[in-house]
């Protein structure tokens, strides 16, 4: 089982990590984080992985790690998070004007960490109001008021 | 289906077309909620945009960071694991063609890109991944059917 566990955690790190980690970045907006954050993930797949329900698909466990260790390290270190970004310092891929489209990363600043985690969970990475619920231990309801309250926050400054 | 059931729902209208006619339906009679639905379109695809998954090459340092920590995690059981991905991986650029089972080649076929920047972080401070510690780690530590398994029984440290 330990080495079979072993081989598994190691085929999905080739194989997921550049998502988590991309996760990890949109969530905290900072590389070293993020970094820090992805390594949690897989460590805590790892030790958890009897947890983990073989009927469904690696990424959506390691998703719902991910979000759950992100917005914990974002609560911790609320005066962090983002107000040392640069908004494409990401990668340092100077992203054109024109591929913008009107929405700009730094704009992700104005949003709790509750609601930055429930916002991009739902519309990028497709996680349900359940789950979200689940990652950011709180309720369903908690979780809808956090993602209504990130729309209109996004709209006012988009508009 | 009321306008703030569909509002709900707009997430995975995004990311599941087709999936749910009568929402779709729905969006065809109402502005407001066609709106909203655009905006998230919008917002959806800034974030695709600006904040992508990081470039695959960028990330072999960090993930082996997490093959390093894992093992080190590892190591801390009672049963010492031995053959790590980095160990898998380093090997495999001195020693092409010796993997013979499944989850062996999945590791020499996975990326050959990735296995050039591997080659080329070798040297870098601070990162060295000494193909001889690797060998030594696992001769040590791996049971006799693995180190037959890598072809290591006569493996000659080079330093």
């Amino acid at each position: 089982m330990n080495k079979t566990r072993k081989h598994i955690i190691d085929k999905w790190i080739v194989q997921y990590y550049d998502a988590v980690l991309g996760m990890a970045l949109r969530l905290t907006g900072n590389r070293d984080d993020a970094e820090d954050c992805a390594q949690d993930v897989f460590v805590r797949a790892w030790r958890k992985f009897d947890s983990f329900r073989g009927d469904s698909h690696p990424m959506a466990w390691l998703k719902t790690i991910t979000y759950n260790i992100c917005y914990n390290h974002l609560n911790r270190n609320k005066s962090k998070a983002w107000n040392e970004m640069d908004e494409n310092q990401h990668y340092d891929i100077p992203v054109p004007e024109d591929q913008k489209r009107g929405f700009d990363p730094s704009l992700l600043k104005l949003l709790s960490p509750g609601e930055k985690a429930v916002l991009l969970a739902r519309i990028y990475d497709g996680l349900s109001f359940r789950e979200v619920a689940e990652c950011l231990n709180t309720t369903e309801n908690s979780a809808k008021v956090s993602y209504h309250n990130a729309i209109k926050k996004l709209r006012k400054a988009m508009s | 289906m009321t306008c703030k059931d569909i509002r709900d729902l707009l997430p995975e209208i995004i990311n599941n077309p087709g999936k749910y006619p009568e929402a779709e339906a729905h969006l065809q009679s109402c502005a407001d909620c066609r709106e909203e639905f655009a905006f998230l379109q919008e917002l959806r695809e800034g974030i695709r945009v600006t904040l992508p998954d990081p470039d695959p090459l960028e990330t072999a340092i960090p993930k082996l960071k997490t093959v390093r920590r894992l093992r080190w995690e590892r190591s801390r059981r009672p049963v010492f694991a031995a053959v790590s991905l980095a160990a898998v991986m380093a090997l495999t650029l001195i020693l092409p063609g010796v993997f013979t089972t499944d989850d062996l080649q999945f590791y020499a076929d996975y990326d050959t890109e990735t296995e050039k920047v591997l080659s080329s972080i070798d040297m870098e401070e601070g990162w060295q991944i000494s193909t001889d510690e690797i060998a030594m780690y696992l001769l040590e530590n791996a049971d006799m059917e693995t180190i037959k398994e890598l072809g290591l029984e006569n493996y000659q440290v080079q330093s």
